[in-house]
């Protein structure tokens, strides 16, 4: 609880004398500011561009995408790329004709609604592969509580003993195969790959180290009790991204800006400032920020079948009562087929359980068993 | 001492009325059917010679019904007026004199108290030819031999009904044009040439005392004054016209209890923080806010001293009441400039709250009942004349009102706070006293069964006061200030947690007061303080709770210092007060200190080596002289100016991104990296005074610079941070401001208008641009407020009916909006404005009060006062603070007015 929210607590409870009403701060004429979201990467794929503008406050968060802009990159050996917009507001490369090169200078140029913005020159900093991306197992049983607790602690290592990349972002991608824990339906409602992006800022400033090295830097916490990401079978992708010190202070500020502290403290705010600028008018403001760096990449999988894990909690709650009101506080229920002891027995449980389609897919992701096969 | 408001008093200096025998005895004869006292009186002046003096307003009321055959008159008027509390006094002259609540006797009636080596004699001095009832001389040693060199004057200036010191009675002596004031002790020394003097000890709201003093030897006489034959409620906010004048300190404002117990208040209770907040170049950035802001220094910047001790949280309840509470004191003093050498530690202010000492004479109390809050004080001898005691306690029942509410909500919250203070002042002899004092207080809130905060202060304190020999005074403390907070939870299991910080500070200090002749005061000493702080500890609540303790390392100092000033008095009109004070500052281990590379912004990633301190072991040690220096040159007898010059350092600091204080800001030490604040102040103030002292006129102007004053980066957390330098960073402040205040002190219609034109600008100072707010220009503080405006407006209607008013008006103070937002990477972002570039709207509010006061009889259970007041009279809608939200993907402004409607309340005192 923040502290200011306490004080009208207080005065209500003694006076009943504050008000808290609504407040639309008088900006001086409120003027949408141009946002760049931009990422060039040495990896062979379509690079993108977007561009939005800034909503006011007290509107609801619709996004407001620039169309019809004009967009290149550009780099320190004049090769241009030309931006197409593949769908409002989202501008690609064509992969087949571009592509980043470590050690090349890239700047981003942009003409929207007659306005010139560009950034400023980014190096793409070579980055080294990531070492290793391991996990620790560890089994708790302390008797009492049921299940005993399963865990795995993801890490990786590493390692750029030449010093070419000093400052580090990560991003990490999951996806876990997921069955329902009931015999009806069938397969294709029942067993499903459910993906999550990391939504966590992970980043490093290995500058002051003699060897650019990161050594068993905490990636994912997995049990069987708080998720059913073990349940079946598990893989993390981990992107290791270089980046320049510009970049590292922008997401370093953004951490900051966005991270919770844990209550009684808000951060103090501050205005993110990237690496874009304006050409015509130095004291209009864009936002955002044009990403240059080369990409490392390495991934884990994680197979429940060497112990058997019991998921912990209960995720799909079932009841018997065949009422039209559904499972309390959830409001829509739907019939499934349980099985104990080679009897069926039809039961309410949530939507999601279902059918898994509602939460993922269940089209078997491309490199499912690539495990498998090395 | 100027008398002319009283009429009474002047006609009976003036009159030439020759000498009647004793008049005590006339008799009256007459027959009086419902007549008003007046008509008797005409009718008793037409056929005695007999003259009566009193204020009409007193006796509007008063008939007589009774018919007198030869009837003394002193019966007939005990028998009239002392149903309303009248006394009256009968002289030899044949004039009669109502005076009101005071009680006057005759010089027979009256003994002083003897001293071993002071001859006294009676003056022969007709009644009529003198100024003072009790005109005296006193003898000290014989002009006889050498009447060359010099000699000391000394001793203490005492209430004469309660015993008490008298602080800050001014005693001049006519014809060397020298004078002293008392110090906090009520005692005072001068050392002056053998001879006759005339010598008179004043003081607002005490009688002024006139001796004629021989003095041709060193000796001491402790001078007894008595409360001023004054209408009631003729209240008086800084100490005697003149005494402002002549005083050295430029920026002193003081004020008297009774000027603070007069005002309006939100909640019904006497506030000192708030009514300096009254005076110009003192600010607040609202209700519901702790702390002031003195002349652009932050709310840290401030010592605040009970006993002498610093006090580390001011308020109860977030600002809402003083942690102080009334009854035990007796004055404040609160310097914004020209803080003498004596007071260390902080930059900006000095408020120094004079304790009452407790009643040597009798057992008395008083207390208080008021919609929150209710309290009581009972203070009396222990040994007559020589010990006394003071108690006194307060405490809120908002707990009990909590409960009866019906929203189960309130109806499991708390809100409670309580204080208590204990004060023994015995005196061992003449030359020896001894003082114990202690305070604590404790506030605690948790809503509905949630968090539970709480936090506390305690100051404990032991004085023992010396007087080596007349030109030597001492005195020597130990004391003891401890603060902490503790938040805790404990509804969730998994999650519950005790979150904790505390202050300790010990200081031994060692003051000297020398006075080697009444052209010079010298002060000196020596100050030991001793700091132990824990910035933060979280730690697991029971067994199941998941939650990882943090515990940030503990943080120790010791800060010795020594001061020396002279108050000298070059010639007749121009006095110099110039002092040094040289502090310094040891932080010392245990302690692990890291090591940053020094091309980077420091941050977790920048950290090159870490050093491992043992205790004891000095970390790093800071020296900083301190210099004080005034000058004050009289222009005639009515007008002053005044210079300062000051440079002050500050150890300690708080640490505090909401705009306000909050019980949940930690303190930390000056270490390694977060260099002692330091203030440098010049300032220059003009004073008249008009109309026979009657209106004073000040403009005091002044121009402040504040190095490493302690700014955040963007982003910063403030809470539970190991390494608290990665998010500090140094900040260079500059104010400026002009204050003007015109004050009517005396008469039926008094009070204040004070107007201030301030500014303070920050600016970052870092050799990183990336760490730099608003691009390293200069930007507004949070509490930079340029206009300023105090009206107050008291009307003594009658004796028993007083209005009171205050109003404020100031610019709203800096805030930093979002001003848009947008998406980037997935994440939703609050785009902000510049730090500080908007302000909230212009506060405004009118108080208002009436105290009524119980019957005027002077035999009667207690004597009380009742006060109707009413809060924010126009029931503006000042806002506090702006804080966004975000809900359903919104984000939403909202702004906050404490009382955004008129507050009334009642409150009852009482003396007894």
């Amino acid at each position: 609880m923040k502290i200011l929210n306490i004080i009208p607590i207080i005065i209500t409870l003694l006076f009943s004398g504050s008000c808290v009403t609504k407040f639309i701060p008088e900006i001086d004429e409120f003027e949408s500011i141009i946002v760049v979201e931009g990422l060039l990467t040495n990896e062979n794929i379509t690079n993108y561009v977007k561009l939005s503008r800034t909503i006011p406050v007290g509107i609801a968060g619709i996004s407001s995408p620039i169309l019809g802009a004009h967009i290149i990159i550009r780099d320190d050996q004049n090769k241009i790329a030309i931006l197409s917009e593949s769908y409002p507001g989202f501008y690609v490369t064509d992969s087949l004709t571009f592509q980043g090169e470590t050690g090349r200078t890239y700047k981003l140029h942009i003409t929207a609604n007659g306005e010139l913005y560009e950034s400023s020159a980014m190096l793409m900093r070579d980055v080294p592969p990531i070492d290793s991306l391991y996990s620790e197992f560890e089994f708790y049983d302390d008797g009492y509580i049921y299940p005993p607790l399963y865990s795995y602690q993801v890490y990786f290592d590493s390692n750029d003993p030449t010093n070419r990349c000093l400052y580090y972002r990560w991003t990490y991608e999951e996806v876990w195969e997921y069955h329902l824990p009931f015999h009806y339906p069938p397969p294709s409602k029942r067993i499903c790959w459910v993906a999550n992006k990391s939504s966590d800022i992970l980043i490093k400033n290995t500058s002051a180290l003699e060897m650019g090295l990161v050594r068993k830097f905490p990636l994912v916490y997995l049990d069987n009790r708080s998720s059913v990401k073990l349940s079946q079978k598990y893989s993390i992708l981990l992107r290791q991204y270089s980046l320049n010190y510009e970049e590292y202070l922008y997401w370093e500020n953004m951490r900051k800006m966005t991270e919770e502290t844990g209550g009684l403290y808000d951060a103090v705010p501050m205005p993110l400032r990237g690496n874009i600028s304006s050409i015509n008018d130095p004291d209009r403001i864009a936002l955002g920020f044009f990403s240059v760096s080369s990409v490392s990449t390495k991934r884990l999988f994680i197979k429940n079948d060497t112990i058997k894990m019991k998921l912990g909690g209960q995720y799909c709650v079932t009841d018997t009562l065949e009422t039209l009101e559904g499972i309390a506080g959830i409001g829509r229920y739907i019939f499934v087929l349980e099985q104990v002891d080679g009897v069926g027995y039809l039961v309410s449980t949530y939507e999601q359980c279902a059918d898994c389609t509602l939460s993922g897919t269940n089209i078997e992701p491309s490199f499912w068993n690539d495990d498998i096969l090395k | 001492m100027n008398h002319k408001s009283f009429i009474l008093i002047s006609l009976l200096l003036f009159s030439t009325i020759p000498l009647f025998s004793q008049k005590k005895d006339i008799k009256i004869s007459g027959e009086y059917k419902g007549d008003t006292f007046f008509e008797f009186v005409t009718e008793v002046e037409k056929h005695h010679n007999i003259r009566f003096f009193f204020n009409p307003d007193w006796i509007e009321n008063i008939t007589i019904d009774n018919n007198y055959s030869d009837i003394l008159l002193s019966e007939i008027l005990e028998t009239t007026l002392s149903d309303s509390g009248i006394n009256f006094f009968i002289d030899e002259t044949g004039y009669v004199i109502l005076s009101g609540e005071f009680v006057i006797k005759s010089r027979a009636d009256k003994s002083e108290q003897d001293t071993n080596y002071i001859y006294r004699q009676e003056a022969v001095v007709p009644v009529e030819e003198k100024s003072e009832i009790d005109f005296q001389v006193i003898e000290i040693g014989m002009p006889s031999g050498d009447n060359r060199g010099n000699v000391t004057l000394s001793g203490y200036v005492k209430d004469i009904d309660t015993g008490e010191p008298v602080i800050g009675a001014v005693f001049q002596i006519d014809e060397l044009k020298a004078g002293t004031v008392t110090n906090q002790y009520g005692y005072y020394s001068l050392t002056l040439p053998k001879g006759n003097y005339h010598a008179r000890f004043s003081c607002l709201g005490m009688k002024t005392v006139t001796r004629q003093i021989n003095i041709y030897a060193t000796g001491n006489t402790d001078i007894y004054l008595k409360e001023k034959l004054i209408p009631l409620g003729s209240i008086t906010v800084t100490a005697d016209g003149n005494a402002r004048l002549s005083r050295m300190e430029i920026g002193l404002e003081k004020l008297s209890i009774k000027t603070i117990k007069l005002l309006p208040t939100s909640m019904g209770e006497a506030d000192i923080i708030k009514t300096a907040l009254l005076l110009p170049g003192v600010q607040t950035v609202g209700e519901g806010a702790s702390g002031f802001h003195v002349r652009g220094g932050s709310s840290d910047q401030n010592l605040v001293l009970l006993y002498d001790v610093p006090v580390f949280n001011t308020s109860h309840f977030f600002g809402f009441f003083p942690s102080v509470n009334s009854d035990i004191i007796s004055d404040i003093s609160l310097y914004k400039g020209g803080i003498p050498a004596k007071y260390g530690g902080r930059i900006s202010s000095v408020l120094h709250i004079i304790p009452k000492d407790g009643n040597k004479k009798k057992i008395t109390g008083s207390g208080g009942i008021s919609p929150v809050t209710s309290r009581l004080m009972i203070e009396g001898p222990i040994i007559k004349d020589r010990t006394s005691f003071l108690v006194a306690g307060r405490s809120t029942y908002s707990n009990w009102l909590l409960n009866l509410m019906e929203d189960t909500w309130l109806h499991n919250s708390k809100a409670s706070f309580y204080d208590a203070s204990i004060r023994i002042v015995h005196e061992i002899n003449n030359n020896n006293n001894l003082e114990f004092s202690s305070y604590l207080s404790h506030d605690a809130f948790n809503f509905n069964y949630d968090t539970l905060y709480s936090y506390n202060n305690n100051l404990l304190s032991f004085k023992w006061r010396h007087i080596f020999n007349d030109q030597l005074f001492a005195v020597f403390s130990v004391n003891h200030s401890h603060y902490d907070y503790n938040i805790s939870s404990s509804r969730d299991k998994i999650n519950s947690f005790e979150l904790l910080h505390d202050v300790n500070y010990s200081e031994l200090k060692m003051h000297l007061t020398y006075y080697p002749n009444y052209k010079h005061q010298i002060d000196l000493g020596f100050d030991l303080g001793k700091y132990r702080i824990t910035p933060g500890e979280l730690i697991p609540l029971g067994d199941s709770s998941l939650i990882v303790p943090n515990i940030i390392e503990k943080q120790f100092a010791i800060s010795p210092a020594v001061f020396i000033s002279d108050e000298i008095k070059i010639f007749d009109r121009l006095s110099v007060n110039a002092g040094i004070r040289f502090s310094s500052f040891f932080v010392t281990g245990p302690s692990t200190v890291l090591q940053y590379h020094p091309d980077f912004t420091r941050s977790e990633s920048s950290v090159i080596d870490t050093l491992l301190y043992s205790s004891g072991s000095i970390i790093k040690k800071y020296f900083r002289p301190e210099i004080r220096l005034s000058l004050n040159y009289m222009i005639g007898a009515n007008s002053s100016v005044k210079i300062n010059y000051n440079t002050t350092t500050q150890y300690i600091h708080q640490l505090s991104n909401t705009t306000s204080i909050s019980p949940t800001d930690i303190w930390i030490l000056s270490d390694t990296y977060v260099k002692p604040q330091r203030g440098e102040q010049i300032a220059l103030g003009l004073y008249t005074n008009l109309f026979n002292n009657n209106l004073e006129i000040s403009l005091e102007g002044y121009y402040k610079e504040i190095k490493n004053m302690i700014d955040f980066k963007g982003g910063a957390r403030l809470l539970l941070n190991t390494h608290m330098e990665t998010d500090i960073i140094n900040a260079f402040g500059k104010a400026r401001g002009i204050e003007f205040m015109v004050k009517k002190s005396k008469g039926r219609v008094n009070g204040w208008v004070s107007y201030t034109y301030s500014r303070i600008l920050i600016k970052s100072i870092t050799q990183f641009p990336e760490e730099e707010i608003n691009s390293g220009e200069y930007f507004p503080a949070n509490y930079d407020k340029p206009h300023d405006l105090s009206v107050i407006f008291n009307y003594i209607f009658s004796r028993r009916f007083s209005f009171s008013s205050t109003y404020t008006y100031s610019t709203g103070r800096p805030i930093t909006f979002p001003i848009a937002s947008y998406n980037f990477a997935g994440t939703d972002i609050l785009h902000y404005s510049d730090r500080n570039q908007y302000r909230i709207p212009d506060y405004s509010r009118l108080d208002i009060s009436v105290t009524i006061d119980g019957n005027l009889k002077i035999k009667k259970l207690a004597h009380s006062t009742l006060t109707f007041s009413v809060y924010n009279l126009l029931g503006r809608d000042n806002v506090y603070s702006i804080y966004f939200d975000t809900k359903n993907n919104l984000v939403e402004g909202y702004k906050l007015s404490v009382f955004a409607r008129p507050i009334p309340s009642v409150s009852y005192n009482f003396k007894f």
